[in-house]
C-alpha cells in the first residue's frame, strides 16, 4: 500500500496515523462480492455472529481476528490507540456488541458502515481546524451505499489544513481559499480530489479502490502486492472474467489480457481453446502455456495428444479435436487468474516458462458464511449458415448443363436438418465458513450444454473443497485443495482430417444434393451408400462418447521457524481419465462391411508432485526490505493408454459394451513417464520502497533429455522503479507511475519422452503372417538423439504502469522482444529413412511486441457508473534461421490438409525472414477468357510460382469492456475483435468449383464466379481470406434486487446475457475464428478452416443468490 | 545453547523429513513400451519381428491404395469411372487417367515414402542385426538386401534418378546425393546377385518359410530388372533375362496350375504357381488385407454375390482390355460385360429392385419388393466423370472371399507367379528374334486358359499375351513404357507426343525435404 505520508501538521493540533490491518485476501474477496452486487447492501451482516476467546490481546489483535472470521474491515483514523490489551469471551455476539465490550473505557469510538468500521478518536471527533478563512465548506462524504463514512480524511490541497468527518460522515472545513481542491481519502477508499467554484457545501461519493495498487498478485511460490510487481503480469479476478455459458477457464479471460490470444477452437460444447501468449515461438514443441492450479504445475499440452488416439484409420469420421483437460476446473470456483508474460516473472518456471505461466487461484474461503446458489438456463443457435444452392438452383443448374444428377423431388435444407437449438443449464451451489483457526469452503457444480449440432453436448459435474487450519499458536498452517471434476461428452462425427473419400455430418450435410429427402416412406433414412452418408444418420446412428474425470489436490504445510523464515512443504496429485467409446451399429453404410465396429480408449496422465520452499522475509529498516525464496521439486508424470477395436458382431446393439462378441481387430497399451527435478531462488529487494529489484534462477533436470544436457539453467533479473513515490515527483495528474525493466532465460521442453534413445516398437497392432504365423512387427520408431536439448526463449521486457487523475485511469504499457534458439524441431526425415520424422535443436524465433492495457472508471455518479476497459497488443513474429550444425534448411512446407482441393499439399511455409503460420502457394490472378484460372508466373516458365501469400497472425487484436451500473442494474458489453489475419477457407475452396457439382453441391457464390467447368480445385491464394473481426462477444444485463427486508436472502442477482451476439467481418465461412485440427490429434495448425464446428449464438438467463 | 540445542533438534527432525520426501526423486526414468535395440535382438523370434515390419510395408503395395492407383490407373487396364453423385470423382484419378500429374500429386508421394520406407527399414534393420552379435542373422540380411532392391526396382522405374543410400539414418546435414538411372541399375543387380547366394531356395523351404524371399523370388527379380533394362540404361539384357527366368523354370519348385483362375481364389496361399507374394490375413488382429472386390464391384446393396456388404463401384476397365480375349478363354470370364450382370458363382443374372443412376441400387428381394424385379444391366461408361453407377466395365479376377473383414479380403497377390516368368523367357527370346523357341513358351500360357494357340509369334502378339495374362497384376506400366506405348491413345486418354510421361516427377514433397534431388525433365 502506498504509504500515506503527510507533513507535521501547521497546527499541531491533530495528529493522524492511518492502519489498515485489512487482509489483502479479505481486500481480494470484497471484490468479487462488490462486483457481483455493486449496488448492494451489507446491512444484514450485522447479524453475523462473532465467537471469539481473547486473553490479553491488543486491541488491534482482536480487531485482525474478527476480520478472519467476518466480513468486516477495520479503519482507523485520528490519534487512536490500539494497543491497549483487552480480554473477551463471547459466543454468537454481534459486532456491536464484541466492539463495545472490547472498547469500553477508551476514548475509541466506532461506526458501522455495512461492512466497514471506522475507528476514530472520540475526542478528536468532528475536529475541524478553526483558523479565521475567508470561507468554510462543510459536507458529508458517504460511500456508494449512500452510508455515511466516519473518519475520511478532508485536506486542503498542497498544505496540512484538513479535517476528518465525524460519526454521521460530516465535515466542516475552514480556512479554505476559494480556488482551493480538497482531497478526500479513506484507506480502502479510492481518494478523490474536488476542486472548489464558489460552492460552500461539497458533498462527497467515496468508491472502493478498484484497481488497487494493494491487490496480491499471485507470481508463483508466493504473492506480491501488485504495486510491487517487477514483471509483466496480468491479472483478472472473478469479478471481470467473462459471464456466459462457459465451460472451460480460458474462456474466462478471452478478449480481457493484453498480449494473451485464445481461440476457442471449435463450437463443439467442451472444446480446446488454443491459448497462446505473446506469439508463438516453437515449431514442433508446442507453444501452449504452463498452467499452475493452487501451486500444483500441469501437464496437459503434451499427454492431449494421446486423448485423440481412437485407433481408427486416417479416414475415421470421428472427431480428432482434442478434450480440453481444464473443462474439469469450475469456472465458478476460481477466485483469479494471472498471467505471467515476460520471463523475469516466468523464470520461475525454469524450463516451462517459455510459452507464459497462467496461475489458476481458487476461491479458498466463502465470505460471510454465506450460502450461494446460481444457476443459468441457456439456449444456443447457429449464428450462420452457409449458403449453399437450394433445390431449385441446383435442378436448374445441371438441366441447363444438360447434366445427369440425383433427384428424389425433395427440397432439403441439409443445414437445417442437422443444426438445431440447443439448451443448457448450470447449477452451482457453494458454502463455507470457520473459527478463529480453520476455514473452509466447498462447493458443487453441475453444468449441461447440448451442441448447435444434433447429438453433440457435454455434461460437467465438479465438486471442490478448500480447507485450511492454523495451529500451534498460528506457527503452523495446512491447506487442502482438493477437486474431481466429471465430465461426460457426446462427440458428433465431424473429423477434418480426413481423405477424400470418406464424409462426416457437416461435410456431408454440405453436399448432399438438396434433392434428396432425409427419410425414405418407410422412415428409415433415405441413404446413398458408405461414400455419402445421410448426414442426419451421422449424428442419431454412430456413437462417440468421451467419459473425463479429474481429481486434482495438493496439500501444503507450511511452518514459521522463526519470524522472518517460513518453510513450506507442498504435495500434490493430478489424476486425469478419459475413457473414449465408439460405435457404428451394422446397419449403418459405414459400418455395414465391417458388421458394424466398436472401440474404447482409456487414457491416464497422472502426476505427482513434492516441493519444499524456505521463504525469508525480512524489513531492515524502514527503507529496505528482503524477501527470499528458495526450493526444490520434484514432479513426475505418467501417461499409461489402452485401446482396443473390434468389428463383426454378432449384435451391435451391445455397442462397446460387449466387446467379445465381436473379432478383435485391434489391441494396444503404451505408457511412458518423465521426470522433472528443480531447483529454484528468488530473491525480491525493496530500497526506499521506491527501487524494486527480482532475481530468480531455476535449475531444471528432465529426464526428456538424455545425459549429454540433462540440465537447464534459467536466470532473470528486473528492476522496476516507482517513479511517482519520489520525492521530486510531483504531478497533479499521475498518481501513480512504475517503470520496470526485465531480462531473463526460459525454456520449453514439451516434447515426446524418450527421444534421446534409440526406440523399436509397434505401430498399433501391425502383425504380419510369415509361415503362417502372425508375427508383431517391431521396427525402429525414432532415431535417438543424446544431444536432444532444452528450446531456449531470452526475452527483454520494458514496461510501464502508471494511473492518472488520482487512478480513475490506469494502464500498462510494454514492450518486449523475445528470442528463442535452439529449437525443437521435429522435421520430416530425408528418404530413405525407416521413422518419418527425427527431432533435433535447430532454428531460431523472434517475437517483438508491444501490450497496452487501459482501464478508466469515466462516469462516477452516485446513480450511474461507467467503466471501461481495453487492451491492445500486437506482436510481429518471424522466423530468424532453420539452420545450424545438426541441421540445414532453407524452408520447410507444413499443415497439409485435406479435402478435395489440397490433400496432403503443404499450405504453409516456416522460411526465415517470414512468420509462422505464412501461407505459401500459388498466387491467383484471375481466370482467363475460358473461365481457367491463372495465376502469377514472373519467370515465364510456364509454371505458376510458388510464393508466399498470406500470413495467419493478425497485425494486432484488442478487447474493449464497458461496465455500467445504474441503480440496481448493471450492463456489461465485451467486445473482441482481431485486425489483418488470414485464413485458409479450405471449405470454400471445395465447395466453390462448378465441376464438382452435381456431384456435390455447392455455395451459392460458385455459380457468379465465372468459372469451366473444366477447372478442377486447387490451392492458391484465391481462397486465403482476411479474417479480421469485431465480435460482440458478451453483453450481460443483471439487476441486484434489494434484499434488505428478507432475513434470509443476503443477495439476489437475475441477469440476461447474449453471447456472441455479432460479428463484423468479411470472411465468408461459418466463422473467422477458427482453428481446424487438420492433423490427427496434434496441434491444430493456425489459420486454417476446414469444416470446422460452428460457434453458436447464445442467449442465457441466470441468478446469483446468497443465503 | 539450550536454544541452539532446539534448534538443532528440528532442524535434523526437518531435514530428515526432507530428505524422506526426496529420496526417491531422481531422474532415472523407466522404459515402458519401447524397445532399445541394444537389449532387443537376442533370439530368432525378434529378428522375425523385424522382418515381419519390412515385409508388411512392401506387402501394402498391392492393397489397392495409393502405391497400387500409381502402378494401375496411369495405364489403360486400370481405370475409375467417377459417379453422378460425386463418387471416385476426385483429381488424384483424373490427371492419372489422363496423363495430366504433376509433382505435388498426393498418390506419387505415398509410392515414394512407401518404397524409400522399405529402403529405411532394411538400411536400419541390418545395422541392427550387424550391431547384434548374433551369428545367424546371414539369411535374414539377405532376405533384407533383396527387399530394399526390390524397393530400389520401383524406385528407378518409377522416378528414375534417386539417391542410393544403404547406412542406417540419414545425417541431416549432409543428405543423400542423387544418383543415376544407370547407376541404380547396377546397384540393383549387385545386391540381387550377392543376396541370393544366402537364401535358400523353395526346394529347401516348407509352408513354415511361406512369404518370404527365396532365391526363385530373386531370380525372378533380376529378370525383371534385366527385362526393362534397356529403359534403364540403353543397355539390353535379354541373355540374363533368359538366364534367370531358366533358373526359376529349371527349378523345379513352380508348376503352372490347370486352372488360371485357381491363382486368384482367397485360400490361394502356397499354390505351386506363385513364386512370391504379399501375404493378406484380414481376420488376424493387427493383420492386414485388401478391399479389392469392395472397391471394384457395382454398388449392389443387400448381399451381391454374397457379400456382406455394398460395393464401393471404383475401379472398373476399358472395353479395349476385355477386347483382346477370345470368348473361350477362361482369362476372359473375370469381365462383367456391358449387359446383364451375372453372378460368377452360379452363373445367374443378378435381379434389383430398380436401377439407380445415383446410388446404390438393392438386390430384389421378394420379400419387400414394391417395384422389381429387374435385371441390373452393365453400361459402357462415356468418361471418366459423371458417370451413371451402372457405366463401365467390372472386373473379379481376385475370387470372392467368404471371410473378409470391414471388406478386406485375404487373397495373397504374387509379384512374380510361374506364368509371368515364362512370358519374361518368351519376350527375351522373341527379342533376340528366337521366335520358335519362344512361341511355344507363348503357347503353354494360352492352352491353359483354353485360348486358341498361336501358329506364329510376332513381338506384339507376346505384348498383348503380357497383356492378357497379367492383367491388374501392376505389370502394365512397365509393359507400355518398354513396348513405347505409355504415350499412345486409349479410351479417354489423348496421344501425347512427349514422352516424359514415362518418368514419374520426383514428388514435391521428396524435394522438399532434400534439395539435393533434382527434379526430372518435363516436370
Amino acid at each position: 500500500m502506498k504509504k500515506n505520508v503527510l507533513e507535521k501538521p501547521r497546527l499541531g493540533k491533530f495528529f493522524f496515523k492511518l492502519l489498515m490491518i485489512m487482509k489483502l485476501s479479505v481486500f481480494l474477496l470484497c471484490f468479487s462480492v462488490l462486483s457481483a452486487f455493486a449496488t448492494g447492501t451489507y446491512s444484514q451482516t450485522k447479524t453475523t455472529k462473532l465467537s471469539l476467546m481473547v486473553q490479553n490481546e491488543s486491541i488491534e489483535n482482536v480487531l485482525k481476528t474478527i476480520e478472519d472470521q467476518s466480513v468486516y474491515r477495520f479503519f482507523y483514523s485520528g490519534n487512536i490507540n490500539t494497543d491497549k490489551k483487552v480480554s473477551i469471551t463471547s459466543r454468537d455476539m454481534d459486532i456491536e456488541s464484541v466492539l463495545n465490550e472490547i472498547l469500553k473505557g477508551t476514548n475509541i469510538g466506532y461506526k458501522i458502515v455495512g461492512r466497514q468500521v471506522a475507528l476514530f478518536n472520540k475526542d478528536e471527533n468532528g475536529f475541524s481546524s478553526s483558523m479565521k478563512q475567508t470561507k468554510q465548506i462543510s459536507g458529508t462524504v458517504t460511500n456508494e451505499s449512500r452510508e455515511p463514512i466516519p473518519g475520511v480524511t478532508v485536506v486542503v490541497k498542497g498544505t496540512t489544513n484538513g479535517t476528518i468527518t465525524d460519526v454521521d460522515g460530516n465535515y466542516v472545513l475552514s480556512d479554505v481559499p476559494t480556488n482551493a481542491i480538497l482531497v478526500y481519502s479513506f484507506v480502502g477508499m479510492k481518494k478523490q480530489e474536488v476542486a472548489l467554484t464558489g460552492q460552500n457545501t461539497v458533498n462527497v461519493v467515496m468508491q472502493e479502490e478498484t484497481i488497487g495498487l494493494n491487490e496480491v498478485v499471485a507470481i508463483g511460490y508466493g504473492s506480491v502486492r501488485r504495486a510491487d510487481v517487477t514483471g509483466s503480469i496480468s491479472s483478472i479476478s472473478s469479478k471481470d472474467f467473462n459471464l456466459g455459458l462457459t465451460v472451460a477457464p480460458e474462456q474466462l479471460m478471452q478478449g480481457k489480457v493484453a498480449g494473451v490470444n485464445i481461440i476457442q477452437n471449435s463450437g463443439q460444447p467442451g472444446s480446446a481453446s488454443t491459448v497462446r501468449i505473446r506469439g508463438s515461438s516453437s515449431v514442433s514443441a508446442g507453444n501452449d502455456p504452463l498452467y499452475v492450479v493452487d501451486g500444483v504445475p500441469l501437464q496437459f499440452s503434451s499427454a492431449n495428444k494421446y486423448v485423440n488416439v481412437a485407433g481408427e484409420s486416417s479416414t475415421s469420421p470421428f472427431s480428432s479435436e482434442g478434450s480440453n483437460p481444464l473443462n474439469a476446473i469450475n469456472p465458478s470456483d476460481i477466485e483469479s487468474i494471472e498471467v505471467l508474460k515476460d520471463a523475469s516473472a516466468t523464470a520461475i518456471y525454469g524450463s516451462r516458462g517459455a510459452n507464459g505461466v497462467i496461475i489458476i487461484t481458487t476461491k479458498s474461503k466463502n465470505f460471510g458464511d454465506a450460502i450461494t446458489y446460481d444457476t443459468y438456463v441457456g439456449a444456443s443457435a447457429i449464428r450462420k449458415q452457409l449458403d449453399v444452392l437450394s433445390a431449385d438452383q441446383y435442378r436448374n443448374y445441371a438441366q441447363s448443363n444438360n447434366l445427369p444428377f440425383p433427384d428424389e423431388g425433395a427440397n432439403t435444407n441439409w443445414q437445417d436438418v442437422i443444426f438445431r437449438t440447443g439448451l443448457s443449464q448450470n447449477h452451482n451451489l457453494s458454502f463455507g465458513g470457520g473459527s478463529k483457526t480453520s476455514n473452509y469452503r466447498a462447493s458443487l457444480g453441475y453444468n449441461s450444454q447440448q451442441g448447435i449440432i444434433e447429438s453433440s453436448s457435454i455434461k460437467k459435474y465438479t465438486a471442490r473443497l478448500n480447507a485450511s487450519q492454523t495451529g500451534m499458536d498460528g506457527k503452523l498452517k495446512v491447506d487442502i485443495n482438493m477437486t474431481y471434476g466429471k465430465i461426460f461428452d457426446d462427440l458428433t462425427p465431424i473429423s477434418s482430417n480426413i481423405g477424400n473419400e470418406g464424409g462426416n455430418i457437416l461435410k456431408d450435410a454440405i453436399r448432399w444434393a438438396p434433392t434428396l429427402p432425409v427419410y425414405n416412406a418407410d422412415g428409415s433414412y433415405y441413404q446413398i451408400g458408405e461414400l455419402r452418408v445421410n448426414p442426419l444418420s451421422w449424428a442419431t446412428e454412430i456413437d462417440d462418447q468421451r467419459n473425463t474425470n479429474l481429481f486434482l489436490g495438493n496439500a501444503s504445510a507450511e511452518f514459521e521457524i522463526i519470524k522472518e523464515l517460513k518453510v513450506k512443504v507442498n504435495l500434490g496429485h493430478d489424476d486425469q481419465i478419459i475413457n473414449r467409446y465408439t460405435s457404428v451399429p451394422a446397419t449403418h453404410p459405414i459400418g455395414e462391411a465391417e458388421n458394424g465396429r466398436a472401440s474404447i480408449s482409456k487414457l491416464q496422465n497422472s502426476s505427482n508432485l513434492i516441493e519444499t520452499t524456505l521463504t525469508f522475509n525480512k524489513d531492515f529498516s524502514e527503507n529496505s526490505s528482503l524477501t527470499a525464496l528458495a526450493g526444490y521439486s520434484f514432479q513426475r508424470f505418467v501417461t499409461e493408454n489402452t485401446f482396443s477395436a473390434a468389428n463383426q458382431f454378432v449384435s451391435t446393439s451391445v455397442k462397446w459394451n460387449l466387446m467379445q462378441s465381436g473379432s478383435m481387430i485391434s489391441n494396444t497399451s503404451y505408457k511412458s513417464a518423465n521426470r522433472l527435478a528443480s531447483m529454484y531462488a528468488r530473491l525480491n529487494y525493496k530500497l526506499y520502497d521506491r527501487y524494486l529489484f527480482t532475481f530468480t534462477l531455476r535449475r531444471d533436470g528432465s529426464s526428456r533429455f538424455g545425459g549429454n544436457n540433462q540440465y537447464g539453467l534459467f536466470p532473470s533479473g528486473a528492476f522496476a522503479w516507482k517513479l511517482s513515490d519520489e520525492p521530486f515527483f510531483n504531478s497533479s495528474r499521475i498518481s501513480n507511475m512504475k517503470v520496470r525493466l526485465g531480462y531473463g532465460v526460459t525454456g520449453n521442453q514439451e516434447i515426446p519422452n524418450d527421444l534421446f534413445r534409440e526406440q523399436l516398437s509397434i505401430s498399433g497392432s501391425n502383425v504380419y503372417v510369415l509361415g503362417g504365423t502372425a508375427i508383431p512387427s517391431v521396427l525402429p520408431s525414432n532415431y535417438p538423439n543424446p544431444d536432444l536439448k532444452w528450446e531456449t526463449t531470452a526475452q527483454s521486457n520494458v514496461g510501464i504502469d502508471f494511473g492518472l487523475w488520482d487512478q480513475r485511469l490506469t494502464g500498462s504499457l510494454d514492450v518486449y522482444k523475445k528470442h528463442t534458439t535452439d529449437l525443437l524441431l521435429e522435421f520430416s526425415t530425408a528418404s530413405p529413412s525407416v521413422v518419418q520424422s527425427q527431432w533435433a535443436n535447430v532454428g531460431e524465433v523472434e517475437n517483438n511486441g508491444f501490450e497496452l492495457s487501459l482501464d478508466g472508471k469515466i462516469i462516477r455518479q452516485n446513480d450511474f457508473q461507467w467503466n471501461a476497459s481495453i487492451n491492445f497488443s500486437t506482436n510481429k513474429n518471424e522466423v530468424i534461421t532453420l539452420s545450424n550444425d545438426n541441421f540445414s534448411r532453407d524452408e520447410i512446407l507444413v499443415n497439409a490438409t485435406s479435402g478435395v482441393v489440397s490433400n496432403g499439399t503443404s499450405t504453409q511455409i516456416i522460411k526465415p525472414g517470414e512468420a509462422l503460420g505464412t501461407f505459401y502457394g500459388r498466387k491467383y490472378t484471375g481466370l482467363d477468357a475460358d473461365g481457367m484460372e491463372t495465376y502469377q508466373d514472373a519467370d515465364g516458365d510456364g509454371v505458376a510460382d510458388l510464393v508466399v501469400i498470406g500470413n495467419a497472425n493478425p497485425d494486432f487484436t484488442y478487447g474493449i469492456t464497458n461496465n455500467f451500473f445504474w441503480k440496481n442494474f448493471d450492463l456489461s458489453i465485451n467486445l473482441r475483435g482481431v485486425v489483418g489475419n488470414d485464413v485458409y477457407n479450405n471449405t470454400a475452396a471445395e465447395f466453390s468449383y462448378v465441376n464438382a457439382t452435381p456431384g456435390v453441391n455447392i455455395l451459392q457464390s460458385a455459380l457468379d464466379l465465372g468459372m469451366s467447368r473444366s477447372q478442377i480445385s486447387q490451392f492458391s491464394s484465391r481462397w486465403i481470406e482476411n479474417a479480421s473481426y469485431l465480435r460482440l462477444d458478451n453483453m450481460n444485463v443483471g439487476y441486484t434486487f434489494n434484499t434488505n427486508h428478507i432475513s434470509f436472502l443476503s443477495k439476489a442477482r437475475v441477469y440476461l446475457t447474449g453471447q456472441n451476439l455479432f460479428v463484423i467481418t468479411n470472411y465468408s465461412g461459418f466463422d473467422p475464428e477458427v482453428r481446424t485440427n487438420t492433423n490427427r490429434g496434434g496441434v491444430a495448425p493456425i489459420g486454417i478452416d476446414y469444416l470446422s464446428y460452428p460457434r453458436p449464438r447464445i442467449f442465457m438467463l441466470g441468478a446469483s443468490l446468497a443465503f | 545453547m539450550k536454544y541452539l540445542k532446539q534448534l538443532n533438534k528440528k532442524l535434523i527432525l526437518g531435514i530428515s523429513f526432507l530428505l524422506l520426501l526426496f529420496s526417491n526423486c531422481s531422474l532415472e526414468e523407466g522404459v515402458y513400451s519401447i524397445y532399445t535395440p541394444d537389449s532387443f535382438y537376442s533370439n530368432d523370434q525378434q529378428v522375425l519381428s523385424s522382418l515381419s515390419g519390412a515385409y508388411r510395408n512392401f506387402a501394402s503395395i498391392p492393397t489397392f491404395g495409393a502405391p497400387y492407383r500409381v502402378l494401375e490407373c496411369c495405364t489403360d487396364q486400370v481405370v475409375v469411372h467417377g459417379k453422378i453423385q460425386g463418387w471416385w470423382a476426385n483429381s488424384s484419378f483424373e490427371q492419372l487417367a489422363e496423363h495430366k500429374w504433376d509433382a505435388s500429386h498426393g498418390y506419387l508421394w505415398s509410392m515414394w515414402n512407401t518404397l524409400f520406407t522399405t529402403v529405411g527399414q532394411a538400411n536400419a534393420l541390418i545395422a541392427s542385426l550387424d550391431a547384434s552379435g548374433l551369428d545367424n542373422v546371414v539369411g535374414a540380411k539377405a532376405e533384407l538386401r533383396a527387399l530394399r532392391a526390390y524397393a530400389y526396382f520401383y524406385l528407378m522405374d518409377l522416378y528414375g534418378n534417386v539417391p542410393i543410400f544403404t547406412l542406417p539414418k540419414v545425417d541431416p546435414n549432409n543428405l543423400p546425393d542423387q544418383n543415376t538411372r544407370t547407376e541404380v541399375f547396377d546397384f540393383v543387380i549387385k545386391e540381387l546377385t550377392e543376396a541370393v547366394v544366402d537364401l535358400p531356395s523353395q526346394n529347401d523351404v516348407g509352408d513354415e518359410y511361406y512369404g518370404r524371399l527365396t532365391k526363385e523370388a530373386v531370380y525372378s527379380l533380376l529378370a525383371m530388372v534385366y527385362l526393362n533394362a534397356e529403359v534403364y540404361t540403353g543397355t539390353a539384357h535379354w541373355d540374363d533375362v533368359i538366364t534367370y527366368t531358366d533358373k526359376v523354370i529349371n527349378s523345379g519348385a513352380f508348376e503352372l496350375l490347370d486352372n488360371y483362375a485357381d491363382n486368384f481364389v482367397y485360400n490361394n496361399e502356397g499354390n505351386k504357381e506363385m513364386i512370391w507374394g504379399g501375404v493378406y490375413t484380414p481376420d488376424v488382429t493387427g493383420g492386414i488385407g485388401h478391399p479389392i472386390v469392395q472397391k471394384v464391384m457395382p454398388g449392389i446393396g443387400g448381399g451381391l454375390f454374397g457379400l456382406p456388404y455394398t460395393p464401393q463401384d471404383g475401379f472398373g476397365t476399358r472395353p479395349s482390355v476385355a477386347a483382346l480375349y477370345e470368348a473361350q478363354d477362361d482369362r476372359f470370364k473375370m469381365f462383367m460385360m456391358p449387359g446383364p450382370l451375372i453372378d460368377p458363382r452360379n452363373g445367374d443374372t443378378v435381379m434389383v429392385e430398380k436401377i439407380v443412376p445415383d446410388g446404390n441400387s438393392q438386390l430384389y428381394d421378394p420379400a419387400t419388393s414394391t417395384e422389381g424385379p429387374v435385371p441390373y444391366v452393365i453400361i459402357n461408361a462415356t468418361g471418366i466423370r459423371n458417370q451413371p453407377m451402372n457405366a463401365g466395365i467390372k472386373w473379379l479376377k481376385w475370387g470372392l472371399d467368404p471371410n473378409t473383414n470391414g471388406g478386406n479380403a485375404g487373397n495373397d497377390i504374387a509379384f512374380f507367379r510361374l506364368a509371368g516368368v515364362i512370358l519374361m523367357k518368351a519376350e527375351a527370346l522373341a527379342r533376340k528374334g528366337e521366335m520358335s523357341a519362344a512361341l511355344p513358351l507363348v503357347n503353354q500360357i494360352r492352352e491353359r486358359s483354353h485360348a486358341t494357340p498361336l501358329t506364329s509369334l510376332t513381338l506384339n502378339d507376346v505384348f498383348e499375351e503380357r497383356g492378357r495374362e497379367l492383367t491388374f497384376e501392376m505389370k502394365r506400366r512397365n509393359d507400355l513404357v518398354r513396348f513405347g506405348k505409355f504415350n499412345d491413345a486409349w479410351e479417354f486418354k489423348e496421344a501425347s507426343s512427349d514422352d516424359h510421361w514415362n518418368l514419374f516427377p520426383i514428388p514435391k514433397r521428396a524435394i522438399d525435404s532434400n534439395n539435393k534431388l533434382q527434379q526430372n525433365p518435363g516436370y
